[in-house]
């Protein structure tokens, strides 16, 4: 009962990470495109995880933690750009 | 079977907070009250899946790495929503539509 | 070899224990090999990022009163994030949409930049209000409705905070 659970929980999360791909797309600036990107990075990581419980592969729940991260070094990397026109 | 359902339950919640996060990207005027509505619900909701999936496993080994993605949410979203906002602020792609004035 | 100086104390102890408890977490099974190599990896990633990490008096969790205190913060902190994300589903989920988004500016003297990071995330977290930006001797914050801009007078965090800079 519960994969059935944990089963219907990532097919909602994966329409919700369309949706926000949607705001990727057409954010009319640079700042609202980050957002959505890094929204989107939160639900990938919760799929991933999601996704090992299913499977039963439990490696899988340390790429969500790297995904995470990356994502979060990301979004730092790209807000610099926005700010100063250069990373460092 | 209390347990199960005390994870659906949290599972649910979490499910429910992603979907009111994405609604508040689409629906909101402009880039810093989006920022309100993902900040916020992408945190909680990403914490309740994980207590959710905790409770699931057990005292295990999983479970410790689970709550160690927890905590890395919890510090980090909030960290990145101010960086994207000071970025926002600062930059000269203010949108245009923003009231920048600051009330005291 | 300056960098060897202090390698015994609390400062660096503390970081590698920390390092070693995650690379314990990490490993798949824990034999002696990868407890060995665990521990030569974290001392060198300690010494190598020594003035990266923070100085003593920066943390102020190292004392167990501190830590205990943190607890219970954290504790209040939770009931308040649940009651922004409520508010954000209402005000998201409302056909009008009654929003009245502005900047505020509040003055707040921290030294100290734990308390910094702590405070930001705080107001972060809690109903209406995001941290824009910190300057010399106010944090710039933005406020979704005008009720969370006057809730930030005197909330609980700001009380918490002081109290902790004036302990220090």
């Amino acid at each position: 009962m519960m994969i059935a659970a944990f089963t219907a929980t990532l097919i909602f999360l994966a329409l919700l990470t369309f949706f926000s791909l949607y705001r990727a797309y057409s954010g009319p600036s640079a700042a609202d495109r980050v957002v959505a990107i890094n929204v989107l990075t939160t639900k990938i990581a919760m799929l991933i995880v999601l996704l090992s419980m299913i499977t039963g592969q439990e490696i899988f729940v340390d790429v969500a933690l790297i995904y995470a991260m990356m994502g979060f070094i990301a979004t730092i990397c790209v807000s610099k750009y926005i700010e100063k026109g250069k990373l460092f | 079977m209390l347990i199960n359902g005390v994870a659906i339950i949290m599972l649910i919640g979490g499910a429910f907070f992603f979907l009111v996060g994405t609604i508040g990207l689409i629906r909101l005027p402009d880039a810093f009250t989006r920022m309100h509505a993902t900040t916020k619900c992408d945190t909680l909701g990403a914490g309740m899946i994980l207590v959710s999936l905790m409770i699931n496993q057990g005292f295990h080994m999983i479970s410790v790495k689970l709550f160690i993605i927890l905590l890395f949410i919890l510090v980090t979203n909030p960290t990145a929503a101010h960086i994207i906002a000071k970025a926002a602020y600062n930059s000269q792609h203010m949108p245009t539509d923003v009231d920048s004035s600051i009330k005291e | 070899m300056r960098m060897y100086k202090n390698i015994t104390s609390k400062k660096m102890a503390i970081p590698f224990l920390l390092l070693l408890s995650f690379w314990l977490v990490l490993t798949p099974n824990i034999t002696v090999e990868s407890i060995i190599i665990g521990m030569i990896v974290s001392a060198l990633v300690v010494l190598y990022s020594q003035n990266l990490l923070f100085e003593k008096q920066e943390i102020p969790i190292y004392k167990m009163a501190n830590f205990i205190n943190m607890i219970k913060f954290i504790g209040v902190l939770i009931v308040e994030v649940f009651k922004a994300n409520i508010d954000v589903a209402k005000i998201v989920l409302n056909p009008s949409l009654p929003i009245q988004p502005h900047f505020i500016k509040v003055p707040m003297m921290l030294k100290n930049d734990f308390n910094k990071v702590i405070y930001g995330n705080s107001v972060t977290l809690t109903p209406g209000t995001l941290t824009v930006d910190i300057t010399e001797d106010a944090f710039i914050i933005h406020a979704l409705t005008n009720d969370a801009a006057e809730a930030m007078e005197n909330s609980f965090i700001e009380q918490w905070i002081i109290k902790q800079e004036d302990e220090q």
